[in-house]
């Protein structure tokens, strides 16, 4: 029976739901794991998933205990939840119950031929340059690639030539499922995939990129895995089809599980103790507008790491902060000054632009200087990486160098903060691309066919994007003399997982370069004209300044030259040093979370720490992520908030129509569930959905990273992310609360249209909450089926087994 | 939280570990090159003081990094009570002068060393890489044992320096089936072809002890060697042997680490090779410069394995061009090879004519020149009057560098027995040569792409043991 | 193309065709896109900006920060064969993901436009 192309392909893209993608490392992205689950409750997809991928759908006993010893769970909450279930024991008994009844892992290895096989072609073919000698044929497609070098695989079943295998991946198909209907294909289909879902999990992510350079060269998609791996499983004698004996049970939980019920009762501890401040603030904060103009106003990405350093920042003076997006709203790819191309927007847009960092007309010298060490640098590298492979040249080589690398062994290892210092002594000797180039915002028509999307900015794209800026944050009035966009991003040698402490919403890389394309826009007196024509009045002498902040040493850097700026220099220097001020702040308060060596120098410990080649958990990230507040910072700027908040301005009395909180709820609240669930389940199960230990870690084909020799590729992130030792959790696993300030009725009329938002809240996702000023600031809550309650009816209604 | 005792450990070991070497360097300026025994149990000389230098740092420096490295992890006073253990064990044995001492700590180090791959407990895969690393010690210590009680036997004497001295310049077959034992004993310790198993399989291994391992134990092959050096010297077919199984993984060794994707992996098959040039050396007659080469080469993979997290940058596909040969470019290399083979060559003492083993190793050395010459001077990205400073620029300080720490190491091993004996070429010599020369030109050309078959060999040949990779990432319940 | 002006009366004769029109969540566009582009249609129109996306102001776009959920709709003429072979592709992933497709009569004047090979497919798109 011929099996048709197009069925093939649509059932493999079914199968493929239920496996995350996973991101290289090198553009590390937060995803939810589960994605491929969100269309079904929570409990339930926790559960299949576990079935799938033997993943823990709760937090371990252990984190429950840690939670309950810290307080962190009210007694009074988890009791109600308890009881509402008909359990009557106490708290501390049902910890040790739920610790007797976790279930103790396997002991002994799996060794299952068909996985390995798998994993060792896999990690040939996927390998992005580590490998001198690249696995033969690779531009031929995976399928293709392995079938040339299957006969000469003893580790594998005998295959003569690569004639006696299927010629193309129909045939393939076709060999294997003939003997199976049409509506069995997608179970076999997952449970091939769910085998290895670290691999599959890459090779998904790679297939969707239209201009990966590697896909490009050497293709490869879900089909090739399957077509390989269920040629593989034929040949072998294994199981093709999965035991119907292992069919998922039906779904339907018949009674709640203890860590399912403990969870919703930290989750609403915590919600709880949040909402009743946020009230506290709505009530306090009442009338107090200020009118007048602040020294200068900052804007800072929505990420849970600004909230600190913008509450310190603001304590040193005539100061406001803002949060946005911290892609600044602009879909771009950012062409870095070595040619290298990434994407510079959040997982869940298209980049529409090419923006390329090219010196700036006067600072050509500077250029010139760092060109020629660049290409010193260059040189060094390449020379050390083909002696090191030399198969002649490596043992002279070795013996000629290693007295420098005992040196750099020495430096490196007991000198880090010494090295922090000579880093910037460097940077200031040869500056870097950040000092000398300029993006290039406008339209560059010519440089186009260079690739995919245009260079530069329509105007009309401009005024678009700065719109949208101002709209979004509710922002039409009261311009400072100097405005900051504040991109961000960390400061870390030696860390695979940097681009995961990097900016989220600029897939993984600092967020200065859109912050400087935002700015660039907005000085842009054309665009000022056409922004005044629609509300929004900036004074001439504001001026618009980038800047980006270093989450691991909390230093803001200006992208300026105080003196070049007319009238503006003096507020600028003392900003400067006001930002310094708060870096000092921001550091002490963050050293309490970290075995601090320097407690007492709180800077210089936060410096040590993003120099240090050792260190493997150089900063928290996004650690302890719980809530995400959509709300005008006067709400929220009394309150310590922990650097757990994602902060969104926004101002519903700018909005009637909804349109600017309709693209907060689908763009940065969607991306803040992305960061929180990946958060979660890495935090709950650190192997299946997250990358273990990283002292034991191995990377792996420059894209991810295995454990130990080698396997399945690890997702997620990696233990030292997450938590302060191998037993106590940094960060919180709980699911992520949105609370809006704005009529119901508005959000209500968002949910209707957008159906995968209530979706998302309905399975329980996340959570909302909403505070209408319409409604004397009364919270209302999001009840999973589109019921909203007053906040305070949880308290006296004994809670659902859902919520 | 940890314990007490898991915040105490971590930094007394430490700061013992270093406190250790300070008191080694001192005794070595003090007393450098002088010998002291105690007993019949102890006899430190030379080669105790330069291991004991090059140990004691090393292992300082992973201390130091895994204050930070490993902090929270669990069983912190195991894994530093282990490494400082371990640490000790290397400095008793290269200090040890009765047989069965040294026996003894051998096998003690082994026994510890497989502890460590398998540090993660309840990770199924770290123990059966542990596991795997244990037998492959328990049979290099019954092999040494074996070793050692033929020369007890034959000489009559407990002590390594009374039998060496029995034995020196009176080949017998029983000498020589001691110096075969003695061979393979090495060949597992420092993971020579075919004993490289359980080496490709201990990546399971928490990476500060990777590097320890790559950087220090395994070196414990060539400090036999250095240590033997007269019974395995006596018998000039022992001599051939470690010529062989050297040059065998070293270009092996080499071979594999092309086709590699995993940055560990690659590193320690780059060890497999290294450690087969250090035999090599030490079959060439050498001693002194096998044990200058794995000191050098453990501050090199010491720091490769610390810095593996540092892999991970843009890249693109590149088709593979080999560059046309430049007349010019040719010359200037050959003229560099040249240079500065003579230049290493008068440094370091070898003979280029008359030839013997030691050209050998000038040999390779030229062939390190000429291709780090070819790729400076083709790097044309670079403007010309600098590329050609460049190439004197570095390799006057490179081979000035290596030979004062050969120099250094030479005059502290001075009065051990056959620290430099060259020896006579033979045909196996010439052939070893021929195959390093053809692989060169080979893999400069690209000849080896050709071949499918080659490329799955290397592949499969130098995989872990299958039960040592996690397919499923659900048994990696290590925390 | 330059022949368009001087095409003879007699080729206006209408030729019966099918039209497709598909419209899926953005996170299915590659997936439709490869479809069609392996079922054999000669071209097919994309309309990305559905409920008004865009770089055309504010007001008028509605997801400036999401592509996934914006809607994307498919438009292609073929022969009833070729389209039966995307409806076929298309049937199974309705079972899981939101979308719909419709496909109706339609006649064309210049039947060879529509009539894809192989090769050219794609080009025209």
């Amino acid at each position: 029976m011929p099996i048709k192309r197009s069925v093939l392909r649509a059932r493999i893209e079914n199968a493929g739901e239920v496996i995350g993608s996973l991101w290289p490392l090198r553009t590390f992205n937060a995803a939810n794991p589960l994605a491929g689950f969100e269309d079904q409750p929570f409990d339930q997809a926790v559960d299949r998933a576990r079935k799938l991928f033997g993943g823990r759908p709760y937090p371990r006993p252990a984190t429950f205990r840690q939670a309950w010893e810290n307080g962190e769970i009210n007694p009074a909450l988890l009791t109600r939840r308890l009881e509402a279930h008909g359990i009557t024991d106490p708290p501390a008994a049902l910890l040790g119950r739920m610790a007797a009844d976790d279930p103790p892992g396997d002991t002994s290895p799996a060794d299952e031929p068909l996985d390995r096989l798998m994993t060792k072609w896999l990690a040939a073919f996927l390998d992005q340059g580590q490998a001198d000698w690249p696995m033969p044929n690779r531009e031929e497609g995976f399928y293709a690639a392995w079938r040339s070098v299957a006969p000469y695989d003893h580790d594998g079943p005998p295959v003569d030539s690569p004639s006696d295998l299927p010629p193309t991946l129909l045939d393939a198909f076709e060999n294997v499922l003939t003997a199976y209907p049409e509506g069995q294909w997608e179970s076999i289909f997952v449970q091939h995939l769910a085998a290895l879902p670290g691999w599959v999990g890459f090779i998904k992510w790679r297939a969707q990129q239209d201009d990966h350079p590697w896909q490009a060269a050497y293709p490869i998609s879900l089909a090739d895995y399957l077509a390989v791996r269920l040629t593989l499983a034929k040949r072998m004698d294994r199981a093709i089809a999965p035991d119907d004996a292992e069919e998922l049970p039906a779904n339907g939980t018949t009674r709640p599980r203890l860590p399912a019920l403990w969870l919703r009762a930290w989750e609403e501890s915590y919600r709880r103790r949040l909402l009743d401040d946020l009230s506290a603030a709505a009530d306090a904060s009442g009338a107090d507008e200020d009118d007048e103009r602040p020294a200068a106003q900052m804007v800072f990405c929505i990420d849970v790491r600004s909230e600190v350093l913008r509450r310190h920042l603001e304590a040193t003076g005539p100061y406001q902060t803002f949060g946005y997006a911290g892609f600044f709203g602009v879909p771009m790819q950012h062409e870095r000054y070595d040619g290298v191309r990434v994407k510079s927007c959040p997982p869940i847009v298209n980049p529409r632009h090419r923006i390329a960092e090219r010196p700036a007309p006067d600072r050509e010298t500077q250029a010139a200087t760092y060109d020629g060490w660049r290409r010193w640098g260059e040189a060094g590298r390449s020379l050390v990486k083909t002696l090191k492979h030399n198969v002649a040249a490596a043992f002279g080589f070795v013996e000629g160098s290693g007295g420098v690398f005992g040196a750099a062994l020495a430096a490196r290892t007991l000198l880090p903060s010494a090295l922090f210092r000579a880093t910037d002594v460097a940077d200031a000797r040869v500056p870097g691309p950040d000092h000398f180039c300029a993006p290039t915002v406008d339209r560059v028509p010519e440089a186009d066919a260079e690739g995919p999307l245009p260079v530069g900015l329509s105007p009309e794209a401009k005024v678009t994007y700065a719109e949208a800026a101002f709209r979004l944050m509710g922002w039409t009035d009261t311009f400072a003399p100097v405005v900051v966009f504040t991109g961000h991003g960390c400061q870390t040698p030696n860390n695979p997982y940097k681009a995961s402490l990097d900016c989220g919403a600029c897939a993984g890389n600092p967020g200065g370069p859109n912050a400087r394309v935002l700015a660039a826009i907005c000085n842009d007196p054309d665009v000022r004209e056409a922004l005044r024509e629609r509300g929004i009045d900036i004074p001439d002498d504001t001026t618009f300044v980038a800047g980006q902040h270093n989450t691991t040493t909390d230093e803001v850097t200006l992208f300026v030259d105080p003196d070049e700026v007319e009238g503006a220099s003096d507020t600028i220097r003392r900003l400067q040093a006001d930002l310094e001020t708060a870096q000092a702040e921001t550091a002490a308060e963050r050293v309490e979370h970290f075995r601090a060596d320097r407690p007492d120098a709180p800077v210089d410990e936060v410096q040590r720490r993003a120099a240090d080649w050792a260190e493997t958990r150089p900063e928290w990230g996004l650690a302890g992520n719980a809530a995400f507040i959509v709300a005008p910072r006067r709400l929220t700027r009394d309150l310590n908030l922990n650097g757990r908040c994602f902060l969104h301005a926004y101002d519903w009395r700018t909005d009637a129509d909804g349109t600017a909180l309709e693209n907060i709820m689908t763009g940065p609240m969607v991306v803040g569930e992305w960061i929180n669930t990946q958060y979660y389940f890495s935090t709950v199960d650190n192997a299946a959905y997250g990358s273990g230990s990283k002292v034991t870690q191995n990377v792996e084909g420059k894209v991810g990273v295995v454990q130990g020799n080698g396997g399945d590729l690890m997702s997620g992130l990696p233990l030292q992310s997450l938590r302060t030792d191998d037993v106590h959790v940094q960060h919180r696993p709980l699911r992520l609360l949105t609370l809006i300030q704005a009529p119901m009725g508005r959000v209500d009329a968002i949910l209707e249209r957008q159906n995968t938002l209530a979706q998302l809240l309905d399975n329980e996702w996340m959570a909302l909450a909403v505070m209408d000023p319409e409604q004397d600031n009364t919270i209302l809550r999001y009840r999973p089926g589109g019921e909203w309650t007053p906040d305070a009816a949880e308290s006296a209604a004994p809670a659902s087994a859902a919520g | 939280m940890p314990s007490r005792a898991d915040t105490r450990v971590p930094p007394l070991c430490t700061w013992g570990m270093w406190g250790l070497f300070v008191l080694v360097l001192l005794g070595v300026g003090v007393w450098g090159g002088g010998e002291w025994t105690a007993g019949s149990l102890l006899r430190v000389d030379g080669l105790t003081q330069v291991m004991a230098l090059v140990t004691t740092f090393v292992s300082g420096i992973v201390h130091s990094f895994s204050r930070r490295y490993m902090a929270g992890a669990h069983r912190l006073r195991g894994f530093y009570g282990r490494l400082f253990g371990l640490t000790l064990i290397v400095l008793g044995l290269t200090a040890a002068n009765h047989l069965a001492l040294f026996v003894g700590l051998w096998a003690a180090m082994g026994w510890v060393l497989a502890d460590l791959i398998g540090h993660v407990r309840h990770w199924p895969q770290a123990q059966a890489a542990a596991q795997r690393a244990r037998y492959a010690f328990l049979g290099g210590s019954v092999l040494l044992a074996g070793a050692a009680a033929l020369l007890a036997w034959q000489t009559g004497t407990s002590t390594i320096s009374g039998s060496l001295g029995a034995v020196e310049g009176r080949p017998g077959p029983i000498a020589g089936v001691a110096g075969g034992l003695l061979v393979l004993t090495a060949m597992v310790q420092s993971a020579l072809v075919p004993f490289q198993g359980w080496l490709l399989s201990s990546m399971t291994a928490p990476t500060p002890v990777s590097a320890f391992m790559h950087a220090g134990l395994v070196n414990a092959g060539g400090v036999l060697i250095a240590r033997f050096a007269p019974v395995l010297f006596a018998e000039p077919a022992v001599m051939l042997v470690l010529v062989a199984a050297g040059g065998i993984s070293a270009l092996l060794g080499q071979a594999w680490m092309l086709v590699q994707t995993n940055v560990k992996r690659q590193l320690g098959c780059s060890t497999v090779a290294q450690m087969g040039f250090m035999v090599l050396q030490g079959g060439l007659g050498f001693v002194a410069a096998a044990v200058t080469h794995l000191i050098l080469h453990g501050f090199y993979k010491a720091y490769l394995f610390l810095a593996a997290g540092s892999v991970v940058e843009p890249t693109r596909p590149s088709k593979r061009t080999t560059p046309r040969p430049g007349l010019l470019s040719g010359l200037v290399s050959l003229g560099a090879a040249a240079a500065g083979g003579l230049l290493f060559a008068t440094l370091t003492g070898k003979s280029i004519l008359p030839l013997n083993s030691g050209t050998l190793l000038v040999l390779f050395v030229g062939l390190a020149v000429l291709h780090a010459t070819r790729a400076v001077v083709r790097r044309s990205a670079l403007s010309a009057t600098p590329r050609l400073w460049a190439v004197p620029a570095l390799l006057l300080p490179t081979i000035g560098l290596y030979a004062t720490v050969y120099n250094g190491v030479k005059g502290l091993l001075g009065p051990l027995p056959a620290a430099s004996a060259p020896t006579e070429l033979t045909a196996l010599h010439w052939t070893i040569a021929g195959i390093f020369l053809l692989a060169y030109v080979a893999l400069e050309r690209g000849w080896h792409r050709a071949s499918t078959r080659l490329y799955v060999t290397l592949l499969n040949t130098s995989q872990p043991l299958p039960r040592t990779v996690l397919t499923q990432r659900d048994q990696y319940h290590a925390h | 193309m330059s022949d368009d002006t001087t095409y003879e009366p007699t080729e206006h004769t209408l030729h019966p065709l099918k039209k497709i029109e598909i419209i899926v969540r953005g996170e299915k566009e590659e997936f439709v896109r490869e479809l069609l582009d392996d079922s054999g249609v000669s071209g097919y129109t994309i309309h990305r900006d559905l409920a008004g996306r865009g770089e055309h102001g504010f007001h008028e776009g509605r997801l400036l920060f999401n592509d996934r959920a914006g809607l994307v709709m498919f438009f292609a003429v073929a022969e009833e064969e070729v389209i039966q072979g995307i409806v076929d592709g298309l049937t199974p992933l309705f079972e899981k993901s939101s979308g719909v497709m419709f496909v109706s009569d339609t006649q064309v004047v210049r039947l060879d436009k529509f009539l894809g090979e192989e090769d050219e497919a794609g080009e025209t798109a």
